[in-house]
């Protein structure tokens, strides 16, 4: 009886470690410590911002995507109002770009990463390249579309795509919107 | 509507532009227009639901212990296999194309026959 006892109670103990849920998000590679912050910060917090949710040493902590495209930009590339939101790990803005056909139309994201620089892109075809005065890659991403990234420091980056039409010209758009937000990045 | 069997994209769309080439289907200008804009608001659904597969596809949920590494291809090939949501979704965007070439080819012919009739009349 005693044989089977201490097993069943290393059994439970184990379980009951198990059972225990850690809020935040599990992120790959990232300093222990960090982490613990996060989940700090969002345990006491109701509606946690971006800064609050891990972003606060990011160089875009302070910075809204739809800010970072100006008026004259938009006009440029014939862009709606622009629509914040969150998607994922990604505070992003919208815009939808109607063109005469829909092989010319596109909805078009700028996507800031706090917590992701440009060595994390999920791609392949990655290809260095300067945009202004920041390091940026090109790259084809899961969906075997081009997203264009631009670094803002060592683990932050923006990143310009256009999903819908002509794969081409999703990729100039994308590029084109990358140049057109890049002077306003820090 | 949809080929949900994933037997080689969405016959009924293309059927429809064929048709509209040949002639054989015609819309009126108010009949047309009011099939534009479904597409046209259909298609900007499509293209934000693929773009947020695109944003979420930066992501990295599982962190990279041994058991995560195993799970992610297979996570992401749910998405992007033959019968994933995301190559449906790619495939009815281009569904929509064709549709739209379709009920403009279409708006075209009723103009045309509108045209051949009042000629004949006139005659």
């Amino acid at each position: 009886m005693r044989r089977l006892l201490v097993p069943a109670l290393v059994l439970v103990i184990g379980l009951a470690g198990c059972s225990e849920k850690t809020p935040g998000t599990a992120l790959p590679g990232d300093d222990p410590t960090t982490t613990t912050t996060t989940t700090e910060d969002e345990a006491t917090s109701e509606s946690p911002s971006s800064t609050e949710a891990g972003g606060g040493d990011s160089p875009l902590a302070d910075v809204a995507p739809c800010a970072l495209l100006l008026p004259d930009g938009a006009a440029a590339l014939k862009a709606g109002a622009g629509e914040e939101r969150e998607v994922g790990e990604a505070r992003t803005c919208r815009w939808r770009v109607e063109g005469a056909t829909l092989n010319d139309s596109f909805t078009l994201d700028l996507a800031l990463y706090d917590e992701r620089g440009l060595g994390d892109v999920q791609g392949t075809n990655v290809q260095q390249k300067t945009i202004g005065s920041h390091d940026a890659v090109t790259f084809t991403d899961p969906t075997g579309l081009c997203v264009v990234s631009i670094g803002a420091g060592d683990s932050a980056r923006a990143d310009a795509l256009a999903t819908g039409g002509d794969a081409q010209r999703g990729c100039q758009l994308a590029a084109q919107l990358a140049d057109l937000v890049e002077p306003q990045l820090p | 509507m949809l080929d949900a069997g994933g037997g080689g994209g969405m016959p009924l769309m293309s059927g429809l532009l064929a048709a509209a080439n040949d002639g054989s289907f015609a819309v009126n200008d108010t009949g047309g227009q009011a099939l534009l804009t479904a597409i046209r608001e259909m298609a900007r659904w499509v293209d934000d639901n693929i773009g947020d597969l695109r944003l979420l596809a930066q992501q990295q949920p599982l962190g990279t212990s041994n058991g995560a590494e195993v799970i992610k291809p297979y996570l992401q090939e749910v998405a992007t296999d033959q019968e994933g949501f995301l190559t449906m979704l790619q495939e009815f965007r281009a569904s929509l194309t064709d549709a739209e070439a379709g009920v403009i080819g279409a708006m075209n012919n009723y103009r045309n026959i509108d045209h051949d009739v009042e000629r004949t009349y006139r005659a």
